[in-house]
This record gives C-alpha cells, structure tokens and sequence, in this order.
C-alpha cells in the first residue's frame, strides 16, 4: 500500500511530506499505518477550524489498486484517527520545494 | 497641522466604513473629527457593510501582569492543553522548550503593555496560553483561537518553534486581531491578518533588541531552521528582498512586494501567507521613511489602523487608508508621516483613497 503525506502553508509555508510504500517500510510499522488507515474516519468532508491562524492544510493519500484517494483537513481540526497516521508518517517528511512563484 | 476632518475635506472624502469607526470611537477627539467628516459626505458612499465596531477602550487598564501558562504535550497531538508545566507564580520548569515560551510570551505581553498600552490579547487580561511538545516532528505553530500550539521540529530540518520570538510575537497577534476587528482569514483581508501579525512580530523583536529601522534584521523565522536547511536568513523578509532562493529544500521565497505579484491560489486560504509579502513591504518601507524606532513610529500607526478601523473584509487599498489616516491622528503633527505611508502603498501597488 502506498501512502502520501502532505503538508501545505502554516508558519513557515514551508511545504512538508514524504511517500511511503507499506511493503518497504520495517514491519511493526507498517502494520501500525495500515491498521491506523483502518481504523481511522479520515475521507469525506470535514469542518475546517474557524478560528485556527497558520494551522497547515493536511493532505493524506492512499494508493488503492490504480487510484489514489485524497483525505484533506486543518492540522487543527484533524478527524478521528488522524493523529496515529501523523505520528507514524511525520517523522519520514521533508521540505518539498514549492513550485516557483512569479 | 492638518486634522484628519480637514484632510477628508481636501481629498473630497473619507471611507464611511473609517468615518463610523472614527464616530465610534469612544476617544473625544477623534469622535469630533468623525462628526465632522460625516457632514462632508453626506451618506454618499454607504454602499459598504459596516460590522459592529470592535475597538476595545484605548485607555490605559490598570496592569494584572502577564497570565501566562505552559503546557507540555510530551510528543502527544491530544487533548489539548496538556499538562501544566510553568505558571506565572511556579518555579522554572527545567524543560527549555516551556521556558522559551513562557519567557517569548512575557516579552510580547510587555510589548503591548507598555508600548501600545494593550492588556494582552483582549485588553482584559486574557491569559496566555501555551501548548508545547505538540506531536512528533511537528513543524509548526498555530494559534487555535483560544491558546498558542507548538511544534517541535523534527532537529534536523525545523528545530522547535519555541525558539523564535518573532513567532511567539505573530501568534499573539493572531489573538489580539482576533479581538478586535477579526480580520477574516482568506484572500487579502487574510493575508492582511498575517502582515499584521509579521509586523507585530519585527516590531517586537526590534524593540526587544533595541534596534532601530535602519540597523534592524527584517527576517523572520531564522531560529527555528535547522542544520539541514543549511544558514537562511528566515522564512520571510520584510525587506524587497528574497529570504532564500534556488533552495535545494524550501526553493526561492514566494512572497511578491509588490501587487503586481499577487498570487491568486486557492491554497493556505487564497495564499494569506504569500500575498502578506505586499502590506509587509509597504510596512517596511514606510519604516524606514519615517526612520527612528518602529516601535515609536511606524507600528503605533499600524496597530491604531488594524485594530481599530478595518473592517472584517478589508482589503490592500483600505489598510492603505487606514493607515494614512492613523499617521495623521497619531502624528497629526508630522504630516510628512501620512505622506511617507501613502507612498510606501503607492510603491507596492496599493493606492490609498486619501
Ligand atoms: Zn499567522
């Protein structure tokens, strides 16, 4: 299973993410995110936080057979079972230069 | 000395929005340059919706010190605050990254106190709250609405984010914006929010460094990028500069100086945090006309204009205005100062309707 975190504006608008691929990643923490994505209410349409300032956009992608299914949400409105997928998958981001502006 | 009533009468009017802010106002003079300017326009120009009036007494409040409370998350994203680790009356915690921003926190509180005589957030004594060791390799802090949140970094590319005044100082404004004209957060009254903020925080970080316009470092977030990122300046500049470019991580600075570069993304709420690059400039540039300390000068102005008499939606050209109009409240003896803060507008594409 593939999987994509993506993280976009915030304090520093610094772009943040990382793509994994279940098969390659040690096997206790591969069980973890599959059984995270499991369990977790992640996909649909959810609230954004009204009163949050410089929360970033958090966008996670799943790769199932040939499609991609996006999950997007405030880091500070995150959806039931949103935290255990971040706390595995942050700590394998990097800044992802963002394509040049005018 | 030019009163602003006379000035609405050279330059044919004054926005209604402003006019009834100033009417509002529960400062004596500048409710009679209201009354006067109103005369003048006869309800010509009410076409614009005008939300209650935000602005908070200007007198000073008799001081309750800061309210500051640190809570430690210990790596955990949930529930919020976590648990109590440094209190205004409590011994110091140990764990540098409370300390950071409780002692970050104070120096923001004194700012307001006793340069533009605001008792924290809400000019009421609100306490200031913080939440660090938010998650792991969290690169960020945010203001939920209520309290500051923290992140850690990851040590490598972001180191934790308590380590910047300057970002202790923007969050604050968050909350003090919040609590006053609740400027809304997307498109240019959203990236209004942020300029406001980012000006807030040099001007604090100057204050607390005792640097003056000309001699000052205008970039901000230069403390918490890590020995993978390599020396950056910051993630932003007030100046008409590029914070980074070509960066093999973060690529080159996206912020225009100028309206000309408006960014008109959809992403991080219509771009708040790219397009706020056009009133930072003008912000700076204005600073370094009118010289001397910002503090003294420049961010009074500011901080009268976006408090006070901005509305929800403002947009570039009435920060513009807002602005020259404090400089002429506030400075009324200076007039160049109105001058050299139109100009800076008028340098950065935004032309203010006074
Ligand atoms: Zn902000």
């Amino acid at each position: 299973m593939k999987v994509r975190l993506t993280e976009k504006g915030g304090w520093t608008n610094v772009r943040t993410g990382c793509t994994v691929d279940t098969a390659n990643l040690p096997a206790e923490m591969a069980q973890a995110l599959e059984d995270a994505l499991a369990h977790a209410h992640i996909f649909g349409k959810h609230a954004d936080h009204p009163n949050a300032r410089d929360a970033r956009t958090v966008d996670i992608e799943v790769k199932y057979g040939d499609c991609w299914k996006r999950a997007s949400f405030s880091e500070a409105a995150l959806p039931e079972g949103a935290s255990e997928i971040l706390q595995i998958l942050r700590p394998l981001c990097e800044p992802i230069p963002a394509p040049r502006h005018r | 000395m030019v009163t602003i009533g006379e000035f609405g009468r050279r330059s044919g009017f004054l926005p209604p929005y402003i006019v009834r802010r100033l009417h509002e106002s529960e400062n004596a003079s500048l409710h009679n340059i209201a009354f006067d300017t109103r005369e003048l326009d006869s309800g010509a120009r009410m076409a614009r919706e005008v939300r209650p009036a935000r602005i908070m007494g200007r007198a000073a409040m008799p001081s309750v010190g800061p309210q500051r409370k640190v809570y430690d998350l210990a790596g955990n994203l949930d529930p919020l605050p976590g648990t109590l680790s440094r209190s205004e009356k409590g011994q110091p915690s140990g764990v540098e990254v409370v300390e950071e921003a409780f002692e970050h926190s104070g120096i923001t509180y004194n700012f307001f106190k006793k340069v533009l005589k605001r008792e924290s957030v809400d000019n009421a004594g609100h306490p200031l709250i913080s939440s660090v060791n938010y998650g792991v390799h969290v690169a960020n802090a945010f203001w939920n609405g209520v309290q500051m949140v923290y992140g850690s970094g990851d040590g490598h590319y972001f180191l934790p984010f308590t380590k910047s005044l300057g970002i202790c100082a923007h969050e604050i404004s968050h909350g003090v914006i919040s609590f006053t004209t609740n400027l809304a957060y997307s498109e240019q009254s959203g990236a209004l929010n942020e300029s406001f903020c980012d000006v807030m925080a040099v001007s604090i970080e100057q204050w607390h460094l005792k640097q003056n316009a000309a001699d000052a470092n205008w970039a901000l977030g230069r403390e918490v990028a890590g020995p993978g990122l390599g020396q950056i300046d910051g993630f932003r500049t007030l100046t008409a500069a590029k914070a980074f470019e070509e960066h093999v991580f973060l690529g080159t600075d996206p912020q225009p100086k100028h309206l000309d570069g408006y960014d008109t993304t959809s992403d991080d709420h219509g771009g708040v945090h790219v397009n706020s690059g056009i009133p930072n400039h003008a912000f700076y540039l204005a600073a370094q006309e009118l010289g001397g300390n910002v503090w003294e000068r420049a961010t009074p102005i500011w901080f009268e204009a976006f408090t006070g008499l901005l509305n929800q939606d403002a947009s570039f050209v009435d920060a513009a205005t807002a602005t020259t109009l404090a400089a002429k409240r506030l400075f009324s003896g200076e007039p160049s100062y109105a001058t050299a803060i139109a100009d800076a507008w008028r340098a950065v594409g935004v032309q203010s309707e006074v």
